[in-house]
């Protein structure tokens, strides 16, 4: 999402003044040739003349002859409230015609899972999702998009052909991803987005770093924040173990592993400094996540300390 | 042990949970009608959503009801909107055919025009709309509302500038 650029005051007071005296001014040589030099002095001020030429457009959609008077009917009417309130009750339910062909993206779905939840999804078009543990969407397909929204946690998403050929992305809070391909991950935290492709590419653009995109290749994948963009890595091999009910590390610390496992099981699970360094690989089911801690036990130099059925640490043995 | 930071869309989510039948209630009382309700409340939850703001949760029916109500004002400005252009088109000494669709994107341009507007001086408005909308030189104007040539540049600048700021998103 491209953010608007910030353009004070004085510029587009400065455009504003432009605009009007080229008004009618058409073969002022001299005129124009001032007003080339202005749009060279800053860039702000191209920005401020586009800006000036969407409004200049607005104004043309107007209907000639019929705006004005429209414009200023509705807004005598508007002083009369009482007047108004009785349009409104007149018109009823079934005369809410107009107010319904807003174009407002329409909430189709919203998708949900619980922690330790996994959950697939086919949507309209035969695109299939899967949601991982505690994972939150939108889901809002439009005559022109389909969009998803990823509130929290985790999709592995499939797209399938679109018969409208409508575009495919996913926004997170730090930006979106574009499908142009088939299948890819992309997982929201706290601060940073991330995705992960294995089949065909997207396109990751940040939510505050206007015009920046990047391409991510299958057997790739990047984090990204709402205004930066990371180095593309290699994708960690087995990404979507997730949705086989597996947990696969290679060469991790403890500490980034029990953070993962945190994600998926309700309740505290912390891990000590002392301990969080040592290194940890293999395959970890995630549907039993307690014998997934005490066998941590046998492996290396730590023990399991429970509090409560909430609060759970991983301490040096 | 602190809850994991819930992220504003999350919050969202949490809002709609919480609070979506309530705020259907709000509505229902305001409009008088279910439907037109249900409708408004599931638009308040899309512009929250799109907004990107972070909700204020020490008050989120305070922060609902205000969306809500802004979208309120939206559809009693469109439906002035429709009246008042409908009204216009029968003012017209030829009867004029337009399609429902023209009509729709007639009345979008309508209120994006009319919120633009919102705030301007009546002066202002009018020699801005003479100008805009009717093509009027500034020279024609100022005769027709005997005023200087350079008074008419001036509002029309400041109407310009204005809508401009407006345009922002």
């Amino acid at each position: 999402m491209a953010q608007p650029q910030a353009l004070d005051y004085a510029t587009l007071e400065a455009a504003a003044r432009w605009y009007v005296d080229l008004r009618g001014e058409a073969r002022n040589e001299a005129l124009h040739e001032a007003h080339r030099r202005w749009l060279e002095h800053d860039s702000r001020n191209v920005l401020a003349w586009e800006r000036m030429g969407r409004l200049q457009a607005t104004f043309d959609q107007a209907p000639a002859g019929l705006a004005r008077p429209a414009l200023n009917g509705a807004r005598a009417k508007r002083r009369e409230v009482l007047k108004l309130l009785s349009l409104l009750l007149a018109s009823g339910c079934v005369g809410s015609l107009a107010w319904r062909t807003t174009p407002l993206p329409t909430l189709v779905a919203d998708q949900r899972t619980a922690t330790g939840e996994r959950r697939r999804v086919r949507l309209d078009d035969g695109s299939q999702l899967q949601l991982n543990t505690a994972t939150a969407l939108n889901i809002r397909y439009s005559d022109s998009l389909r969009e998803l929204q990823l509130l929290s946690g985790e999709l592995l998403v499939e797209t399938a052909r679109d018969a409208l050929a409508r575009p495919f992305v996913v926004h997170t809070a730090q930006g979106s991803v574009r499908a142009l391909g088939t299948r890819f991950i992309v997982r929201s935290e706290a601060g940073t987005s991330s995705v992960s492709v294995q089949q065909h590419a997207v396109e990751v653009r940040p939510a505050d770093l206007p015009g920046a995109v990047l391409r991510v290749e299958a057997g790739q994948q990047l984090s990204f924040a709402d205004d930066r963009l990371g180095t593309l890595q290699p994708a960690a091999p087995y990404a979507d173990a997730w949705t086989r009910g597996m947990l696969l590390v290679s060469d991790r610390s403890l500490g980034e592993f029990i953070a993962e496992l945190q994600r998926y099981r309700p309740g505290h699970l912390g891990c000590d400094p002392a301990v969080a360094a040592l290194r940890i690989s293999g395959a970890f089911q995630l549907r039993d996540l307690d014998t997934v801690l005490d066998n941590l036990t046998t492996t290396l130099p730590v023990r399991i300390s429970r509090l409560s059925r909430y609060w759970t640490r991983v301490e040096p043995a | 042990m602190s809850p994991p930071d819930l992220s504003q869309q999350h919050a969202v989510h949490t809002l709609y949970q919480e609070h979506h039948s309530w705020l259907c209630g709000w509505l229902r009382k305001k409009l008088g009608c279910v439907e037109n309700a249900a409708d408004l409340a599931q638009d308040t939850f899309v512009r929250v959503m799109t907004q990107r703001k972070a909700p204020e949760l020490r008050e989120p029916r305070a922060y609902l009801s205000t969306v809500a109500r802004s979208l309120m004002i939206d559809m009693f400005r469109r439906r002035g909107l429709e009246q008042a252009y409908l009204e216009a088109l029968m003012a017209l000494p030829e009867p004029v055919d337009v399609s429902p669709e023209t009509r729709a994107l007639i009345i979008e341009t309508l209120m994006r025009i009319d919120t633009l507007l919102d705030g301007l001086g009546g002066r202002t408005r009018e020699i801005f709309l003479l100008a805009q909308l009717d093509g009027l030189s500034y020279v024609e104007i100022g005769r027709r509302l005997q005023v200087s040539v350079n008074t008419v540049k001036k509002h029309a600048v400041r109407a310009l500038t204005h809508c401009l700021l407006a345009l922002e998103d």
